[in-house]
């Protein structure tokens, strides 16, 4: 009878396990070091369709998260987080030409600075029409600015650390005047400050305007129900032309990548945003049958070394000897191996190898002797550490802190539950001496200059470092107009970092927008963000 | 109706004493809705500032009164994340989700487990019988996510007879909705099987070594007919006890078949609005989902009396 029962138990288990291993794509074991993943910034699997553009069908995409809310002025969309939702419904004043590598018009007409970049013009077209009926001028462009800057929430911060005022010349013109030299200031037009959203709908909608958007962009709100899709139908009266889509969906999958990659070859979507290495090497082989955008991002994955915040003013980063400790003690091709299969792009370097203001100047290397040496060099620390960690990267905060305790380092590994913790810890409180943090930041100038601005750039930020000279090369940075001009000044950050070790960086992260053969023109832009406006479907 | 009276009395108790529980635990969460709204760009200060705007400063005790009384209103409030929706239409959408899953599930589950207890009952320790136990046995120890993992690579990726993820309302299609609640309803239903059938046929047969039985099988009666009008409903008591456990606990806690199939639930809601801190949804979710437990078990109760009159005159 015994026999009888407990025989079930196991086979049950070992053909569900066969049936998985069977079924399920596999990626390699932790053990087998698998083949280094290449992947390069751009298109990958694009194909000329055969023929004109088709009009009609209906596009849907799946995402780990969606938008929040559609009131552009407090948000900080990305292609991750509500980006392409809204950028379908208000279009944006200008967008980042990722072939060119610039920014352009886009709802704008043209937009042109003074020969300093502190004074920017941008002119409207004629005729746009949000989709109530009521004008896309100067007057509504004025009025989403102003409500970005009063809502304390979004870009208002960096809108107003960066511009002096804004004022219409005339009914098409706005005059944007800042107080620093800016030659990428249409970064922030590419965002969420330039969408813009009809006055009077914001005004006749109050709170459920964000539920209930109104803008000139190529699409317009059908259905929304948060948290599980959005439906939207093409805009006739779009200024381009009406888009070939009938309509749009974005479907919530909270799952994960690998749930995402399942819809997506069930054909329950036809696009997806992905981000898991593994994955992003399925997608990528020309094999895949399938097209998309990878965008290698810097910084992606960091170790954050708190240099002395308030909260901790005598945490054990703020010796330089502790921080060049850290720095020797990490070994990025280890933590690949042991936490990513091998998929991870490891790199000690402030930015990924394919990045444009990649440069020559010194990284991280690992050296445990070296290591051992500081440590032993920063007098009265008692090599009493502690590590937050998010605890969906258990495996990584175990090799990490594995590597530290090698060198001498007694870490105090503590899992935070949720991301939103971790930023309460490190981001707000500042009340850590390290932490796993994820800083991707793509290659994008405008873009680049803002992230680095915030997170290390500024006095008073989450590291409680300062640097006179980085702050400076940022600074130059911002203002050179000239690619070869950028890539200097970012070299001299490089070097500088080298030198006083703010963080540790071990992983660069591959973020990748995916879609069928059979879907054409979707175009790219700032912050991995999609225009749907000529996208279409052949047959 | 006195009797009445002090269970409803006992239910609202116990509703009050769940809501101030979870009011309390809100403290201990993680999850910030500052955060969650302001994302991770701006100054403390900012945080700060919404903090205070959101009246997350305010004295728990105060807040959780306020609460109160505006629930005592029937409004359960705002979500505090964006985009800011009614807490009463978002709990409305979730459990019609949450209270369908479970329904079909565990009809499922009866039509699959009467049968299987009936056959199993009718001779004990037979090969039929042993057959049966060894696959509800099999299929207990099988934990939803590795079922459902398991359906998932068969019946999408590999035969593609279900959507992935999704749902699809009544409303907007009955053929829809059944189609998009096929693989879950099954997932929760094969949790529920193995319970329903060993609770079941360990009854049946007591019941059917009982005189009444017998005397029914000495006067020449079918086995069949039997075993469903005379043995099933005396076995059912138990049965039915498990059944509204299940349901009750089916609302809130299919979160991982939620989040296995996307699926926007009672489970899915929760565990967001937790992750977010978003206070005012987590007890309002919270609230109704001790409002169903309670109400269920009365229902079970009182169908107790339904099966069996000799309850209903102990009653009277």
């Amino acid at each position: 009878m015994r026999k009888i029962r407990l025989l079930p138990v196991g086979v049950a288990a070992t053909v569900a396990a066969l049936v998985m291993m069977g079924c399920s794509n596999t990626t390699a074991p932790a053990s087998v070091k698998a083949d280094p993943l290449k992947v390069e910034n751009g298109p990958f699997g694009m194909t000329a369709a055969s023929g004109d553009p088709v009009s009609g069908g209906s596009l849907t995409f799946g995402y780990g998260g969606g938008i929040a809310s559609f009131d552009p002025a407090s948000q900080q969309y990305s292609g991750t987080s509500g980006g392409d939702e809204a950028r379908a419904v208000y279009g944006t004043l200008t967008e980042y030409d990722t072939k060119a590598g610039k920014y352009v018009p886009s709802m704008a007409d043209s937009i042109s600075a003074n020969d300093d970049f502190t004074e920017w013009t941008v002119v409207l077209r004629d005729g746009v029409e949000f989709t109530d009926g009521t004008p896309y001028d100067a007057d509504a462009v004025l009025f989403n600015f102003d409500r970005m800057a009063k809502s304390g929430a979004g870009f208002s911060g960096l809108w107003a650390s960066v511009v002096k005022k804004a004022v219409a010349k005339d009914a098409k013109t706005v005059v944007i005047t800042l107080k620093q030299k800016w030659a990428d200031f249409p970064y922030l037009l590419s965002q969420a400050p330039g969408m813009i959203a009809s006055p009077k709908a914001v005004k006749d909608e109050g709170e459920s305007y964000q539920r209930e958007p109104v803008g000139a962009g190529p699409f317009m709100l059908d259905k929304w129900t948060p948290g599980q899709n959005l439906v939207l139908k093409a805009n006739p009266d779009y200024w381009d032309g009406k888009p070939y889509l009938d309509s749009l969906t974005f479907q919530t999958i909270t799952t994960g990548d690998q749930a995402l990659k399942d819809a997506f070859q069930a054909g329950g979507i036809q696009g997806s945003l992905i981000g898991t290495p593994a994955i992003v090497k399925d997608y990528i082989q020309p094999s895949s049958g399938y097209s998309g955008y990878v965008r290698m991002t810097n910084t992606g994955s960091m170790l954050l070394i708190n240099n002395g915040t308030p909260s901790r003013p005598d945490t054990p980063g703020k010796d330089i000897n502790v921080r060049e400790a850290i720095a020797s003690a990490i070994n990025t091709d280890v933590i690949n191996q042991r936490a990513f299969d091998g998929n991870a792009f490891p790199g000690t370097g402030i930015f990924s190898a394919e990045s444009q203001w990649a440069n020559d100047k010194p990284t991280f290397t690992y050296d445990a002797e070296a290591a051992k040496k500081h440590l032993a060099d920063a007098k009265g620390f008692d090599g009493k550490i502690e590590l937050l960690y998010p605890s969906a990267q258990a495996e990584a905060a175990l090799t990490i802190e594995a590597q530290l305790e090698a060198v001498g380092f007694k870490v105090d590994a503590k899992p935070v539950q949720s991301i939103t913790d971790l930023i309460n810890a490190v981001l707000i409180k500042r009340d850590y001496d390290l932490a796993m943090y994820g800083w991707p930041v793509p290659d994008e100038p405008g873009e680049l200059y803002t992230s680095y601005l915030e997170r290390f750039g500024r006095k008073d930020n989450q590291l409680g470092y300062y640097n006179e000279t980085i702050a400076k090369a940022l600074s130059d940075f911002a203002a050179a107009d000239d690619t070869a001009e950028k890539a200097a000044q970012m070299a001299t950050i490089q070097a500088e970092w080298a030198e006083t070790v703010p963080a540790v960086p071990y992983n660069t992260t591959a973020q990748m927008v995916v879609w069928n053969k059979n879907v054409h023109d979707i175009e790219v832009s700032s912050r991995l963000t999609l225009d749907f406006s000529k996208a279409w479907i052949s047959k | 109706m006195k009797a009445a009276a002090g269970k409803v009395a006992q239910l609202l108790v116990v509703m009050f004493l769940v809501s101030l529980g979870t009011f309390s635990l809100t403290s201990l969460m993680p999850g910030d809705p500052a955060v969650a709204i302001l994302g991770d760009n701006q100054s403390p200060e900012a945080y700060a500032e919404l903090r205070d705007k959101l009246g997350l400063n305010e004295p728990l005790v105060e807040r959780y009164f306020t609460w109160l009384g505006h629930v005592f209103q029937g409004d359960l409030g705002t979500s505090m994340v964006p985009p800011n929706e009614d807490v009463t239409s978002l709990i409305g959408s979730a459990f019609a989700v949450s209270i369908e899953l479970a329904v079909l599930a565990l009809v499922v589950a009866l039509v699959v487990s009467i049968p299987l207890a009936m056959i199993s009952a009718r001779r004990p320790d037979g090969l039929l019988d042993r057959a049966a136990s060894a696959t509800t046995f099999g299929i207990m120890s099988v934990p939803s996510f590795v079922s459902g993992l398991v359906l998932i690579a068969l019946l999408v990726n590999q035969l593609h007879l279900f959507p992935r993820v999704g749902w699809v309302g009544v409303t907007d299609g009955l053929g829809q909705n059944l189609y998009h609640a096929a693989l879950p309803v099954i997932t929760i239903a094969l949790l529920e099987i193995p319970t329903f059938t060993r609770v079941l046929r360990g009854d049946l047969v007591r019941t059917l070594q009982e005189d009444f039985v017998l005397s029914a099988r000495a006067k020449g009666m079918p086995a069949w007919r039997i075993m469903i009008f005379d043995a099933f409903r005396p076995s059912s008591y138990s049965l039915i006890t498990v059944l509204g456990l299940s349901l009750a606990q089916l609302i809130g806690s299919t979160v991982i078949v939620e989040t296995l199939f996307s699926l926007p639930g009672m489970g899915r809601l929760v565990v967001s609005s937790a992750s977010q801190g978003n206070i005012t949804v987590i007890q309002g979710a919270v609230l109704v989902i001790a409002a169903c437990y309670v109400l269920i078990n009365a229902g079970v109760d009182l169908m107790y009396s339904v099966i069996d009159p000799r309850i209903r005159r102990v009653g009277a």
